[in-house]
């Protein structure tokens, strides 16, 4: 059995992008949000820019975790009450919930695509200043050294 | 199987003061059984383009 909120008061600025303020219980919440971010150093834009089916990163599969285990849970909430006092939020946006009440099952998903584009150079060093390190065998980046540690030199005799 | 038990006693938040929930976050004042968030952010190196202006694919 579900505990009841009470909530002192609620101050909202803004709520924008399809967010929702919930009060009441709901079974199911699934939040979705798909951006592209494009930052120009000149800023001109076409109206019809911005395809979401160009891009691969907007189908990549989440991967989601799962409990190694099943998990078997019970809760006994002695018939207490959950006491919030005033809450002051300046804004909610890009399918963001913000619920008082109970829900059974919440599921989102974010991909925001981020471009930069300038046209002049920018000072600082001209070569290429970020690396992405590749591994062998596990994964991407440093993972062999921490899996294989170096063995420490022979003490000498 | 892993049992998992919760007792609940009463809980008093005094205040709440949040900037921004954004991005399909949750603020939950409740109960909830099951809550998966994820999120992709992809800004790489090769996404600074330094050229002379091109545009982005467009709609259709």
């Amino acid at each position: 059995m579900a505990r009841i909120s009470i909530v002192e008061d609620v101050h909202i600025n803004g709520i924008s992008s399809s967010s929702t303020l919930h009060i009441g219980d709901h079974v199911r919440t699934e939040l979705r949000t798909q951006a592209m971010a494009v930052q120009r150093e000149i800023p001109y834009f076409y109206g019809n820019e911005g395809n979401f089916e160009a891009f691969p990163f907007f189908y990549r599969p989440f991967p989601i975790p799962q409990p190694p285990e099943p998990v078997e849970m019970t809760v006994n909430n002695w018939g207490s009450f959950i006491r919030v006092g005033p809450v002051r939020i300046l804004g909610i946006s890009s399918s963001a919930l913000f619920q008082i009440g109970s829900n059974v099952t919440s599921q989102s998903e974010t991909r925001i695509k981020h471009f930069r584009q300038s046209v002049t150079d920018k000072p600082g060093p001209q070569q290429q200043t970020t690396f992405v390190k590749l591994g062998k065998d596990i994964g991407v980046g440093d993972f062999e050294d921490a899996l294989h540690p170096p063995r420490p030199p022979r003490p000498p005799r | 199987m892993m049992n998992f038990c919760v007792e609940n006693k009463q809980l008093y938040v005094g205040s709440v003061r949040i900037i921004g929930v954004a991005s399909s976050s949750i603020f939950l004042i409740g109960d909830t059984k099951n809550i998966t968030l994820s999120s992709m952010f992809d800004t790489p190196p090769e996404s600074v383009i330094i050229s002379p202006f091109v545009p982005l694919p467009a709609e259709r």
